[in-house]
């Protein structure tokens, strides 16, 4: 029996500040989720799909803007196909890309951090940065449930 | 005395890449006259690259394109070799090569699979929001992951030997900054059957498009021209540290194994006010005649041959496509598809030999010219990076040729020829707007360098009679 490795996937752009919070808290995953696979990339793009489809379950880590700095929110990630594509893909899009070429779309979840300063430049805000460790807890939580929810051997 | 304070606010700030509009002109009879290609942004780096280092150029320059930055690193690093004077070590050559070959293969992929396959196999008039790549994906699965696992292998062979996948920095005046590992070398070796069999796969599937499509692709921005392209010594194809090659579209020779600068100093420019792209052409044939394509069409019509069995019997039944070069444009596609499959075959043959191993990667000096001119063909056409510094080597003069102005002039005459062939009546409809659209995106335009929208390119057609006067406005946005 295969049993797939979770899939974190940090994203955003680190050389706009409060964007990077996806990668910084990425480059704290290692440490306390060794099983699991990590991601840090700048936008999700197609390519990232095959990993996607090999993964138990899959964390987007990413900044959001329009909410408190700092405050972290959850939520289930759901395959679409309505989307248009862009420049990059939305975790939705990138689910529903899965599911199309794969026919396999494992359980997906959107860990965002709220955001305020998108300005150009490394480094992160002080809210922000604040917030990575207690997003980099939320991510084991939510994988900690997912496994138990579904069992996840495959 | 109070002083006011005054602020400047540029809003919106529209986006900074992909952005361009179409205007097709009619004549006072309500037929089209003229359409025209128009690139409506402006990055400036060969301004604000003044006053830099040239050894810092290759990473700086590296910037321009997050599809194609290894062209521009790899050119900036060929002017900087130049304006050292000193002689590249030949792995440091093979190693550029490879990863410029790698870069070609995933840009090809993009275009091809991500941005035209929703065309060609989806058709033009089928639904705009599904008329992308998770509508290929949907429609055509295993399409959609050979594109995916191409653009995936390129962009790996980049991350594998050069750090990273985009914007790297380990080109630099002189050679490269690490050598090849045998690990490395083995994991690509060991990965490139499969990749090859998705590309003749691919090949083998755009083939039987193109027996359906046959009168389109006769005559989509069909038209002749002349045709630049870089060759090695013999007349092979060749993507860096070869000569450049200038033919007809009777595929004569117009010019042979010029270097960089003897190849840019036949090169003019023309400006037009409605565009921020510059439209180049060859000189001694003045702005009309002068039109000239670059890119993979024609780096095959320029060429001899590809020196890759597998390439070189594809080549042989491309050529049947045209008397002498092939002139239409929708070919861009066929050709894309042969470079990649040429590139995988090339890679192959540059790792296996040893001396792909071989630590010394790095000649170093200082200044010693004042001016260096390099080249690289980029997946979209070749590339001039044109650097002149004072003593110290800080750069006083910076000219960037890029493919995609090269195309300028062709585009134009492209997507006249599409919309005087679709527009009547003076109504537009959403499968012209595609099909103007195609005829751009048959030669991959970069249009910041950097412009890839996937099925959705951002555009804003506009129908103007004789007078001026807007007749009617389709816009498209991202998505």
């Amino acid at each position: 029996m295969t049993r797939h490795k979770d899939l974190v996937i940090g994203f955003g752009n680190p050389l706009r500040r409060d964007d990077g919070a996806g990668a910084a808290v990425a480059a704290c995953l290692p440490t306390r989720l060794p099983d699991a696979q990590v991601l840090s990339v700048p936008q999700l793009v197609p390519e990232i799909a095959d990993a996607v489809a090999r993964a138990g379950v899959v964390v987007f880590v990413d900044a959001e803007v329009g909410r408190t700095p700092g405050e972290l929110r959850s939520r289930r990630v759901w395959p679409s196909r309505a989307q248009s594509l862009g420049h990059a893909l939305t975790p939705e899009a990138l689910m529903g890309l899965c599911q199309a070429l794969y026919d396999r779309c494992p359980p997906a979840f959107l860990v965002s951090i709220g955001a305020d300063d998108f300005g150009v430049g490394p480094g992160l805000s002080e809210a922000v940065s604040a917030a990575v460790p207690t997003a980099v807890g939320t991510i084991a939580d939510v994988l900690s449930a997912s496994r138990n929810r579904t069992g996840r051997q495959t | 005395m109070t002083t006011m304070s005054r602020t400047i606010v540029i809003e919106p700030v529209t986006r900074v890449e992909g952005h361009a509009r179409i205007t097709i002109h009619l004549d006072a009879s309500g037929a089209v006259d003229e359409a025209r290609f128009h690139v409506t942004e402006f990055r400036g780096f060969e301004t604000f690259c003044e006053g830099r280092h040239f050894q810092e150029m290759p990473a700086l320059t590296s910037r321009i394109c997050g599809i194609c930055p290894v062209s521009h690193m790899i050119a900036s690093a060929d002017a900087g070799d130049r304006i050292l004077a000193v002689r590249v070590p030949e792995t440091a050559m093979r190693l550029r090569r490879i990863v410029n070959l790698a870069q070609i293969v995933q840009s090809h992929a993009l275009s091809y699979f991500y941005l035209s396959s929703p065309d060609l196999v989806l058709g033009y008039d089928s639904d705009p929001a599904q008329r992308h790549l998770l509508g290929v994906a949907a429609a055509h699965p295993e399409l959609a992951r050979h594109g995916i696992r191409l653009r995936q292998f390129g962009q790996q062979v980049i991350e594998w030997i050069a750090g990273k996948r985009i914007h790297p920095s380990w080109a630099v005046a002189g050679g490269v900054m690490t050598a090849l590992t045998s690990e490395t070398r083995d994991r690509i070796l060991a990965a490139l059957p499969a990749v090859r069999d998705l590309a003749l796969e691919t090949l083998r599937g755009f083939k039987r498009t193109l027996d359906q499509r046959a009168a389109e692709a006769r005559t989509f921005g069909s038209f002749p021209s002349l045709f630049l392209g870089m060759v090695t010594g013999d007349g092979t194809i060749e993507h860096y540290g070869g000569r450049l090659r200038i033919v007809d579209s009777e595929g004569r020779r117009v010019a042979d194994q010029l270097e960089g600068a003897a190849c840019k100093a036949l090169l003019a420019e023309s400006v037009h006010p409605w565009s921020y792209l510059k439209s180049p052409y060859y000189a001694p044939l003045g702005p009309v005649d002068g039109m000239y394509r670059v890119g993979p069409l024609a780096r095959l019509n320029v060429a001899e041959r590809c020196g890759t069995p597998l390439a070189d019997a594809e080549l042989t039944e491309f050529r049947q496509l045209g008397r002498g070069a092939v002139l239409s444009s929708f070919h861009y596609h066929y050709a894309r598809l042969i470079e990649i499959l040429y590139g995988l075959e090339r890679m192959e043959e540059l790792l296996a030999d040893e001396q792909a191993l071989a630590g010394d990667v790095l000649s170093r000096a200082s200044r010693n010219q004042a001016h260096g001119v390099g080249v690289s063909e980029a997946p979209r056409g070749t590339l001039f990076h044109d650097y002149t510094v004072d003593a110290d080597g800080v750069l006083t003069h910076v000219d960037l040729i890029i493919a995609t102005g090269q195309n300028n002039l062709a585009m134009n005459r492209a997507i006249t020829q599409i919309a005087r062939q679709y527009v009547s009546n003076q109504t537009l409809t959403e499968g012209l707007l595609n099909r103007v659209e195609a005829g751009i995106r048959a030669f991959d335009p970069c249009l910041s360098c950097s412009t890839h929208a996937a099925g959705t390119m951002p555009l804003y057609l506009q129908l103007v009679d004789a007078h001026g006067t807007v007749l009617q406005t389709l816009a498209r946005t991202s998505g």
